[in-house]
């Protein structure tokens, strides 16, 4: 069974330059890791729009749909990990999902996930007054999403693979931010950060707390500020207005900054977190499922019986026994880069 | 012909949005338009004047969608307008003897201009509108039609994305009273065209941005099966298709398995006088000073620090009711008091 990593977040947050970038750096490999495509033509797809970026220095078009590639993560060759990597069209998450099947669509990615991971524009964090920074941002939505599908169930009583989830928020456009932004490690980037993801941060503190009666592993969060061009290599545009984002052009050639790491993080995190809680215990997934919304359990099944889905799990659960040295090889990696969500 | 409107596009506050949509074209009709379209990157260079053409069957409707840059932008970023008429597929013959008309002119096609304000404009079904157009003048090139003709169950034709690949299409389409109109995808790649085929979406005639010579290609193999030859449009001097300023002639880019995915090599830049850049403010660079600070905690290592604090803590104070031990505080303070 292969994890699944959904990128999603706000419309103009920067989830295409950053999937673009990592599938860049990663490719070649970054740190003794690298990502496999399991169809030899998804990187060569990923990389002519990364391509048109660097030379033609042209933003990527807005996405219109959604993506689901498989990868396999090695580290010095030896293979780690398959995982699906999800990539969505902003807009999704302010749709109702009797309105667009994009955001049904959504709604079961996040629900079937191991692992988040939450873009957002960290010049519009900075810059705009808070309530305006997480319109744009889709923060509350973004809570809400995870909320109804990951945090609530765990609250319930459910409990299994599903029970908690990674969450690593990327910083973009950090090269853009005024200067007080940028001092002592961009301390009050992540500062605000933690006010306008405040109900993500606040829950994972609640339960992360030792008051909590859930187990205070569930929940891995971290950020990290990233750059997809380098300090220096793109100036500012226009001032954003608004529902307009502040846009930016790019005047040097791209130098990703720090953009292997949210990743690394959320793939090592959740094989970690994983193992954790098969090693307790097994979920009774049935249960579980059957509370869900028909379209979206549809979606998760996608033609297999719960039982079969169950027995995916299983088999995971015994192969993650294996991996923990290599497990540890990525988070500590990832660790050392990123930032806590809470402090 | 009765044929709907359709507009999908989006504006500051609204990702891709179908503003304008036929009756009866789903949700999930707008998620697949909007997944097969998210493969092109090229938008930015795609024009009203020179928009990319597709005619293809999506949901109930067989869609004749113009594809092009709106010139607004989003965060920086090109929109694209993906717009049309969509008609039954039960009327597909007579969408079949249209559809030259709609390619002549795609003034036709042209959606986004009936609206005054698209940011201000709310999702709404298209109105069901009347074709009275004639059947429109056929291109004579019976000699060229009739190779496509006989090739259509075993080749695509691939032309160039040019004016004069866009004439030998339209030479396709007015040959042939077809009863269902033939599938083409003019200005795309190749990531586009596995989408339709994953979709089982069988397109005819197939134009790559870096398309250069018409050629024929095995449906099953993508293999080179054939040249175009006998059409007498050839020439490209009056062509300026916006999409291909950039393109270098080659010899033969009609390969699927690379076509639309190979590096563009580059015309000379020719040179110009550019103004010396001014120097940029200097700025405060982040102190990286991570490698200083704690890492975070793997969670295994957070559980076990945990586990191992919960044991060294001393055991609570005793709360709620003992007997026991009143009983033996009882007796204490009897004997202390007796002291």
């Amino acid at each position: 069974m292969a994890l699944k990593v959904t990128l999603f977040g706000g419309t103009g947050q920067g989830k295409t330059c950053y999937t673009l970038a990592l599938l860049y750096l990663m490719v070649d490999g970054i740190d003794g890791f690298r990502i496999e495509d399991e169809d030899v033509n998804t990187t060569t797809k990923y990389m002519k729009p990364w391509a048109d970026f660097v030379m033609e220095k042209e933003w990527p078009a807005p996405t219109m749909g959604r993506r689901e590639d498989k990868f396999r993560l090695h580290f010095q060759d030896q293979f780690i990990t398959d995982f699906l990597w999800v990539d969505y069209q902003g807009g999704a998450i302010n749709q109702p999902t009797d309105e667009s099947d994009a955001a049904a669509q959504l709604h079961a990615d996040i629900q079937e996930s191991n692992a988040v991971i939450i873009v957002a524009d960290a010049y519009t964090i900075a810059t705009r007054p808070l309530i305006e920074a997480r319109m744009l941002t889709s923060a509350p939505l973004i809570f809400h999403l995870l909320n109804s599908y990951k945090f609530k169930p765990a609250q319930q009583g459910e409990t299994g693979v599903n029970e908690g989830i990674t969450v690593a928020i990327v910083l973009t456009k950090a090269d853009a931010l005024p200067d007080e932004f940028k001092e002592n490690n961009f301390e009050k980037l992540y500062a605000r950060a933690r006010q306008v993801f405040q109900g993500v941060h606040d829950y994972v503190q609640e339960e992360r707390a030792k008051v909590s009666g859930l187990r205070p592993w569930l929940y891995p969060s971290a950020m990290l500020a990233v750059s997809i061009v380098g300090e220096g290599n793109a100036a500012l545009a226009t001032e954003g207005k608004g529902y307009e984002l502040a846009s930016f052009r790019l005047e040097g050639s791209p130098e990703p900054e720090n953009i292997q790491y949210p990743f690394l993080y959320s793939i090592g995190n959740e094989l970690d977190r994983t193992a954790l809680i098969l090693e307790e215990q097994m979920t009774d997934l049935e249960t579980r499922l059957s509370k869900l919304d028909k379209n979206v359990l549809a979606r998760i099944l996608r033609g297999r019986t719960i039982k079969q889905l169950h027995e995916e799990r299983v088999e995971m659960a015994e192969r993650l026994k294996s991996l923990e040295p290599k497990i540890r090889t990525v988070t500590k990696t990832a660790n050392k880069k990123m930032r806590p969500l809470l402090v | 012909m009765r044929y709907e409107q359709f507009l999908f596009t989006r504006n500051q506050e609204r990702d891709f949005t179908a503003f304008i949509r036929p009756s009866a074209l789903t949700n999930k009709d707008v998620s697949t338009v909007g997944n097969i379209f998210n493969y092109v990157h090229e938008i930015a260079r795609l024009s009203r004047e020179f928009p990319s053409l597709y005619c293809v069957p999506i949901g109930e409707y067989f869609l004749l969608v113009q594809h092009y840059n709106s010139g607004r932008r989003h965060a920086g970023r090109a929109i694209g307008v993906i717009e049309g008429i969509a008609v039954h597929q039960r009327d597909g013959g007579e969408f079949a003897r249209a559809l030259p008309s709609f390619v002549a002119d795609t003034h036709h096609l042209n959606v986004m201009d009936t609206i005054p304000n698209i940011e201000e404009y709310a999702a709404r079904i298209s109105a069901v509108h009347e074709w009275h157009g004639g059947v429109p003048e056929r291109i004579p090139n019976d000699s060229f039609v009739g190779d496509f003709l006989h090739r259509i169950d075993e080749d695509r034709m691939f032309v160039p994305f040019t004016r004069r690949g866009l004439m030998m299409m339209r030479a396709v389409l007015s040959h042939h009273p077809y009863s269902t109109p033939p599938l083409f995808a003019f200005g795309t790649n190749s990531s586009v065209l596995g989408e339709f085929d994953a979709r089982e979406i069988a397109v005819d005639i197939v134009s790559y941005f870096n398309t250069d010579l018409p050629a024929y290609r095995s449906r099953a193999t993508g293999q080179k099966t054939g040249v175009v030859t006998n059409f007498p449009w050839d020439d490209e001097d009056e062509i300026a298709s916006p999409s291909m300023a950039i393109r270098p002639p080659s010899l033969d880019d009609t390969n699927p398995v690379v076509l639309g995915e190979r590096p563009q090599e580059r015309l000379t830049p020719v040179p110009v006088d550019k103004p010396t850049p001014k120097p940029r403010p200097q700025r405060v660079e982040p102190v990286n000073n991570i490698s200083d600070e704690t890492p975070i905690l793997t969670m295994r290592e957070m559980r076990d620090r945990i586990r191992a604090e919960t044991q060294q803590e001393p055991p609570p104070p005793p709360s709620g009711f003992d007997p026991i031990r009143w009983v033996v505080r009882l007796f204490e303070s009897l004997v202390s008091k007796n002291k």
